[in-house]
């Protein structure tokens, strides 16, 4: 469970002369979340800030038990950044080593065995039709395949948190689709909480999911109710190879 | 795709590979200073007791130009016993009979050319007491005149005391441009490797890489370069310091060893104490580097949340 109260976070001067807002929310584990909003209405920094990679200026934030403050151990913060599997807009891989090896590193930072390493890696990249480039650098690859690759490294170690931001729905159908699939999956297992930003509302009728709109310019928003039910193959390729 | 996948290490190289270069140089830059210190003063002694332990014991030579044949042989004979004689006594070293040659060298110092027939001079080292030689001589030649050298001259002292200083204050600074030379290549190889693997070691945080698995990761790196870099020194130090002296043998006219170049080569010039201090620098300088990357390197999480 994820708990945020009074939480400040930036937002565009567009929408408030005091460039933030303060939020107060409960993330439930296993559920998934859309949050929505337009550009600049501080989706990808509450993003950032739930994946541990941003401080945040005021508030509390409580994340699978553990209180988040500038006190919190590094231990704890490693601990929940490995559960953790975010995918950017813009995201950043170890360029010199190989896709394989940039989708393997979330596994063999969780200490699985070898065996577990390679075949979830080899699963993961061939489902995302990355397989034929896997030896490649990330370097070779265009901005779509760089976000299938991010998704490929946040999905690989099934995290206890997945966030998603915007370009990974909006940028390749068929990466849509399957993505689309295998959240369904993953709220069915409920082990996952998933929270995916969008700026175009018309996503969130894809799947059943209460909403979390930005910009909240005052008082505390809780997450509104389901926006609509869309028939999906309950099948996924990451529910088949585990 | 492969399935025999070796991985690449998690944690990026974050010390150059040339600090071992540098440890190994501060490691002959502070043997050599440890080296000119001893080696000075060995010097110092060997000029010492050579300057101030050789004697000469003279046998008047023949006087009566008549009985010159006879006389001659005598005193050759006599020269012959008094060398034997010397060659006895255990204080004694390097007992020789001087040439006529040498003799003439040493009578023009002395004055005007020497007319007269030639001594028999016989030169040696002698480590024992003034009266102990008089009375060894003396009690078989009491004709013999045995001339030792003079006391110490102040003006001397002052120039064995200036070297003994310059000796010490070569080895300090040798010993503190080596650390100094071995600590700035740390820092800088540090540095550089930082910033080299920022954007590596930005991923690997996010990942949930754990500051102590870094921190670890980049002891055993700086560690072992330390210690390869400071042992390989010193195995370079000994035949380095032996060619040294052996290449300044003749110039400072150091003891001659009999065994040549090839056999002293490893001959190991430290005594035990300053052997055990060498064997551990590259320990200290090992826990220095340790020290420095963990100051250095400090919650390097702190860059990447904020």
């Amino acid at each position: 469970m994820i708990d945020l109260r009074n939480l400040t976070l930036p937002l565009s001067n567009d929408y408030h002369p005091q460039k933030q807002q303060t939020l107060s929310f409960r993330l439930e584990t296993g559920k998934h979340y859309w949050l929505v909003g337009p550009p600049e209405s501080g989706k990808t920094s509450l993003l950032d800030i739930l994946a541990l990679r941003r401080r945040f200026l005021s508030g509390q934030l409580s994340m699978f038990g553990f209180d988040i403050d500038k006190k919190t151990a590094s231990r704890t913060l490693s601990l929940l950044r490995a559960r953790t599997g975010y995918i950017p807009d813009q995201p950043e891989f170890i360029e010199n080593w190989t896709l394989f090896d940039n989708v393997a590193l979330p596994l063999r930072l969780n200490q699985y065995d070898r065996r577990t390493i390679l075949r979830d890696t080899t699963s993961i990249l061939k489902w995302l039709s990355l397989d034929d480039e896997a030896q490649n650098v990330p370097a070779r690859l265009s901005h779509t395949e760089r976000i299938k690759l991010a998704v490929a490294r946040a999905l690989v170690t099934r995290p206890a948190l997945l966030l998603i931001d915007k370009l990974a729905f909006s940028l390749n159908l068929s990466l849509r689709d399957k993505l689309i699939l295998l959240l369904k999956d993953m709220v069915t297992t409920g082990k996952t909480t998933i929270v995916t930003a969008t700026d175009k509302t018309d996503i969130t009728t894809l799947l059943p999911a209460p909403l979390l709109t930005l910009p909240l310019l005052s008082g505390t928003t809780t997450p509104s109710a389901p926006s609509s039910t869309t028939d999906m193959e309950p099948l996924t390729p990451l529910a088949a190879r585990r | 795709m492969r399935t025999l996948k070796t991985f690449p290490p998690l944690i990026p190289r974050l010390c150059s590979n040339v600090l071992p270069f540098f440890a190994g140089l501060a490691l002959l830059l502070v043997a050599t200073g440890l080296d000119v210190t001893i080696g000075t003063r060995a010097l110092v002694q060997n000029w010492q007791d050579r300057l101030f332990n050789h004697v000469l014991v003279t046998l008047p030579p023949a006087t009566s130009l008549e009985q010159t044949g006879a006389l001659q042989a005598r005193a050759a004979q006599s020269a012959e016993m008094l060398l034997q004689l010397l060659r006895t006594d255990p204080r004694s070293h390097d007992v020789k009979v001087m040439s006529e040659n040498d003799i003439r060298q040493l009578m023009a110092q002395w004055g005007s050319a020497w007319t007269a027939p030639f001594p028999v001079i016989i030169h040696l080292t002698y480590n024992g007491g003034q009266h102990l030689l008089e009375d060894l001589v003396h009690q078989k030649f009491p004709q013999a005149t045995v001339i030792f050298p003079p006391e110490t001259t102040p003006p001397l002292s002052a120039i064995i005391r200036a070297l003994q200083m310059a000796g010490s204050m070569v080895t300090l600074f040798l010993i503190i441009m080596g650390e100094a030379i071995f600590l700035l290549a740390l820092m800088l190889s540090l540095s550089h490797g930082w910033q080299k693997q920022r954007a590596t070691l930005k991923i690997l945080f996010y990942s949930g890489c754990s500051e102590h698995y870094l921190w670890s990761s980049l002891m055993r790196q700086v560690g072992w370069r330390c210690l390869i870099g400071g042992y390989g020194g010193l195995f370079l130090m000994i035949p380095l310091i032996n060619s040294m002296t052996f290449i300044l043998q003749p110039v400072l006219h150091l003891p001659v060893q009999p065994d040549g170049l090839g056999n002293s080569l490893w001959h190991n010039p430290f005594n035990l104490f300053w052997s055990l201090v060498l064997i551990l620098w590259p320990l200290l300088n090992c826990l220095a580097g340790c020290l420095m990357a963990s100051l250095l390197f400090r919650h390097p999480s702190r860059h990447f949340y904020a």
